[in-house]
Formats: structure tokens, C-alpha cells, sequence
């Protein structure tokens, strides 16, 4: 999964429904842990501005 | 740096500057930390608060903070037919949250607690299985806190929580998505009304806002429901300014001075909220109204409750999940009853079509419905519905099995 960070309002959205704990956030972005990321795109439908791609 | 504390508390927003003031003035010995370098931004609410949870929390709304008193508010139907929940007197406002919470903060520094800013905390610490502290770091490198007992008030997306083992990840269905912005030149109805506007192409299983500000100048977002991706809450943000009939014209002027994103927990209270030696409150614990997606109010009673009973513990000497559970029982005897209900209530809502809602506002139109909930008219109304339509008899029966109405 990737963020684009110009479109990113670092709502916390992702990270809390991410079922795989692969989110981290300060309050300035979120941070990927691409070991634990699945690509499964939960996230992605709670982004509220279309800031998250699942790579394929 | 390293503290040693009674209470140490992870998150300065309106949940933990409550509890802090609240432990500080009980005279313990209390440690408030937040990552931001500036308490109160960025904005990420609505910024309607009533009367009742400061009150109840004795806690005063900062006067600078208060922007414009509000009486109730008025729902646009999908077809734009109005419905009115208006008091006679204002009893809550519209605030600005970078104020209101950095005075809060202010206060609880003033009683007594130490504070930390710009300290992110990264690890919460176990001693023999129980919680003992917090580990973060600051410009000046690591912290590290040793403390009686922790407070998790670090919002929507808690780590505190998370490493207690008390949430694991929240559904897609509990949480709304939104975008908001504050606006100028906005024409509202009444100045003392907040404005809602329902619809599946509004905004699917939520709602737009407008809440007036005063001086044309309004808090004005959306919060909708986990999207399949196609179109997401800034499009349906976007079309509302630009399609809506009614929404075009009041932003018709509208010019954006801040832009905010945001994440709406809307799922109810977690399970449990304590362990030995640790309390969650505010959005950590999930104490939010389902509907509405207020926050507030409820973090300001629930973090005074977790800070009295932080000093009782302390006092006693037991700071155990068994004293703890006075917290829990305390503030869940205030709301647990309020929140399953609008759980319920939230579903019912999310379930009923568009023509249901608008053949409600039909029936309710030109009533104040202060007057419906006080248990007033009700029969008029059941007797209009039942020569209309099955499905909002069935959504009446819900409202009264909720007790809602009578
Ligand atoms: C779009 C939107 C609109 C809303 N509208 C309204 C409304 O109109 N009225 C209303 O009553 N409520 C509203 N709410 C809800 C309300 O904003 C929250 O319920 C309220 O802010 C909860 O307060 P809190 O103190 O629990 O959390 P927050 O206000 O989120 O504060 C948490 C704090 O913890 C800090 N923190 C987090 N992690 C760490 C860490 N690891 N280390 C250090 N610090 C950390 C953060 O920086 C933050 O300052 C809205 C919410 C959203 C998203
Ligand atoms: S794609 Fe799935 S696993 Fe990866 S961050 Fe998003 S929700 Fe988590
Ligand atoms: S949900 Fe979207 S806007 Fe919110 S933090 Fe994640 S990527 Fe950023």
C-alpha cells in the first residue's frame, strides 16, 4: 500500500482499521511497516480523500 | 528525561486535559503529554459542544474559545424537506477547538500537572506483567516514565490501547470518513441552528454540516461511511457545494480558510477500558455518541470521573483493576445505556431509504420536534403513518421500542 502524502490528511483513518497492525502514526503521516502489510486495501475504503493505492 | 508520577497521561486533548485537571487540583502528582508542538492543531471537529458534559464535569468552556451559542438544529431531508429540534434558549456553541483545547491544557498546567509536548510516546512498559510506565521520545532523546498509573487519552487511533490489548482494530462499519473545512461568507438559515443534510447521494450513511460560526462564518464537513473506493468523502464533499440545491446556494460565496481531514469512531465504547494500573478515555476508549460522532462533551465527564478515581486509587494505595472498575462503572453508568441505544438507532437509520426519511420529515414538518420527543403528539403522528408506508412504521416501532418516543 502507499500513501500519497500530498493528498494525506493524517486522519489516523487507515491505521485504525488496518486488521494487520502494519500502521504507525505520528502526527505529521503514517508510517508503513511493509513487512506486516498484506496489500489487502481495508484502508483504502476509509481514506476520506483517495490518498491510498494498493500496488498489484 | 526521566519522571517518576502518580498519573501519567498520554494525549492533551480535551480526555486528557480533563482528567489531568482534574487529578492536579485533587493535589497528585500528574504528567500530561502530547506529541503535537501545538495543542489544538490541527482542527479535526466539528466543534459543537453542549452545556450539559462541561457542567457535568465542572469544567467551564474556555470563554475565548466559544464562538457562537446554538438552540438545536435543523435536518434537511433527501428531498430538502426541513425538520427542527429548537429550544427556546441556547444550550451548547460552537467553539474553536484550537482554543478551546490549548486553554484546557493551560488549566490542567495551571492546577499543578507537569507537562511534555512535542514528546511522542512509543512504548508502554510492563513490570511483571502490569503496566508501569510509558517510554517516548523528544528532541532531547529518549523519556522514559515511571508511573502509578497511565491514562490512554490519545485518541481515534490509540497505541496506548492497542499494546494494553484492550482494541485491536476497529470495523469499516464503525468508523466515518470525513473531510471539513471552515468557511467564510456562508449564508445559514438561523445563526443558532446547526444544519444537517441526509440523503444516500448526500452523504451514504452520514451526513453534511454546516454549523454556523457567526459572522457568515461556518465549520462546515461531511462524515460518510466506509466507501468501496469509486467515490470518496472529498467527492461527495466536493458535489455537495457544487450539485446540492440548497448547499450550492449558501456556499455559493464560500471561500475555504482551513482544510481538515478526519476519522469519525462512531462504533460504541470498547469492551473493557482498564487493567491494573491503566485507564482509556475519550476516543481511546471509544466514548463517542454513534450518531452524532460528538466526542467532546463525553471526554470531558469521562476524564473527570478517571481523575477522581485515579486519586481515590492513589490514595488507597491500590491502584489495581479492581479499584480501577469504579471508573468503568461510573462512567458507563452515566452513558453505556445512551450508547447501545444509538448503536441501535445508528443501524436503524443506516438501513432506512431515502423515501422513508423524507416521508418522515413529511409528517414532522413545520413541528418543532423538541415537542415529538418529549413524548407530545406522538399519536397524531403514528395515526399518519399507518396510511402511508410499512417501512416507517417499522422505523417508528424502532424508535419507540428505543424508547424515544412513546
Ligand atoms: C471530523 C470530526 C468531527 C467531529 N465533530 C465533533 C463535534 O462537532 N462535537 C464533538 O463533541 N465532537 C466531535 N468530534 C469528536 C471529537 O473531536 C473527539 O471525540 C475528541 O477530540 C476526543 O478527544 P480526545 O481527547 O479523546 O482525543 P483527541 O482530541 O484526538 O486528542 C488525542 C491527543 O493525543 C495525542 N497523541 C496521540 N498519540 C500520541 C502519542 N503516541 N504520544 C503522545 N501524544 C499522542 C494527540 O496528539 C492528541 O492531541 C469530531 C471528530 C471528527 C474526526
Ligand atoms: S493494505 Fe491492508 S494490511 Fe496493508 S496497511 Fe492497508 S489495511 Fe493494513
Ligand atoms: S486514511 Fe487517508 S488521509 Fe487518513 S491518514 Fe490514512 S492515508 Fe492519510
Amino acid at each position: 500500500m502507499l500513501i500519497d502524502r500530498v493528498k494525506c490528511g493524517v486522519c489516523f483513518g487507515c491505521a485504525a482499521v488496518c486488521p494487520f497492525d502494519a500502521l504507525r502514526a505520528t502526527d505529521k503521516e503514517i508510517i508503513v511497516n511493509s513487512e506486516k502489510c498484506t496489500n489487502c486495501g481495508i484502508c483504502r475504503k476509509i481514506c476520506p480523500v483517495g490518498a491510498i493505492t494498493i500496488e498489484v | 528525561m526521566k519522571f517518576k508520577v502518580d498519573v501519567a497521561i498520554v494525549g492533551g486533548g480535551p480526555a486528557g486535559s480533563s482528567t489531568a485537571l482534574t487529578a492536579a487540583k485533587l493535589g497528585l502528582n500528574v504528567l500530561l503529554i502530547d506529541r503535537k508542538a501545538h495543542i489544538g492543531v490541527p482542527v479535526q471537529c466539528g466543534e459543537a459542544i453542549g452545556k450539559t458534559g462541561p457542567s457535568i464535569a465542572e469544567i467551564d468552556i474556555p470563554k475565548e474559545a466559544i464562538r457562537n451559542p446554538i438552540r438545536g438544529f435543523r435536518v434537511y431531508s433527501p428531498s430538502n424537506i426541513k425538520v427542527d429540534y429548537a429550544k427556546p434558549e441556547p444550550d451548547g456553541y460552537i467553539v474553536d477547538r484550537r482554543v478551546f483545547d490549548k486553554e484546557l491544557f493551560i488549566k490542567a498546567a495551571e492546577a499543578g500537572a507537569e507537562t511534555l509536548i512535542n514528546t511522542e510516546i512509543k512504548e508502554l512498559v510492563f513490570k511483571d506483567g502490569k503496566v508501569s510506565g510509558l517510554i517516548g521520545v523528544n528532541d532531547n532523546g529518549k523519556v522514559e516514565v515511571e508511573s502509578k498509573i497511565i491514562i490512554g487519552a490519545d485518541g481515534v487511533f490509540s497505541i496506548i490501547a492497542k499494546m494494553a490489548g484492550l482494541r485491536k482494530y476497529a470495523k469499516l462499519a464503525d468508523l466515518d470518513a470525513s473531510v471539513g473545512y471552515e468557511m467564510c461568507n456562508v449564508e445559514y438559515d438561523d445563526q443558532e441552528l446547526m444544519e444537517f443534510y441526509m440523503g444516500k447521494n448526500v452523504a451514504p450513511r452520514g451526513y453534511v454540516w454546516i454549523f454556523p460560526k457567526g459572522e457568515k462564518r461556518a465549520n462546515v464537513g461531511i462524515g460518510v461511511g466506509a466507501q468501496d473506493g469509486a467515490r470518496t468523502a472529498l467527492d461527495y464533499m466536493k458535489s455537495f457545494m457544487k450539485d446540492h440545491p440548497i448547499g450550492r446556494e449558501k456556499l455559493k460565496n464560500a471561500k475555504i480558510i482551513e482544510y481538515r481531514v478526519g476519522a469519525i469512531p462512531l462504533g460504541g465504547p470498547n469492551e473493557k477500558n482498564i487493567l491494573d494500573n491503566l485507564m482509556l478515555v475519550g476516543d481511546a476508549a471509544g466514548q463517542v455518541h454513534p450518531i452524532t460522532g460528538g466526542g467532546i462533551g463525553y471526554s470531558l465527564v469521562c476524564g473527570s470521573i478517571a481523575g477522581k478515581v485515579a486519586a481515590e486509587a492513589i490514595e488507597a494505595g491500590d491502584t489495581s483493576e479492581r479499584m480501577l472498575s469504579n471508573y468503568e462503572s461510573r462512567w458507563r453508568g452515566k452513558y453505556g445505556e445512551e450508547f447501545s441505544k444509538m448503536l441501535k438507532l445508528r443501524v436503524l437509520l443506516e438501513k432506512a431509504e431515502d423515501k422513508t426519511l423524507d416521508q418522515l420529515a413529511e409528517i414532522l414538518n413545520g413541528q418543532n420536534i423538541v415537542d415529538l420527543t418529549a413524548g407530545r403528539k406522538i399519536s397524531i403522528l403514528f395515526s399518519a403513518v399507518k396510511k402511508r408506508n410499512k417501512d416507517l412504521l417499522n422505523l417508528l416501532n424502532g424508535f419507540r421500542q428505543l424508547k424515544l418516543i412513546q
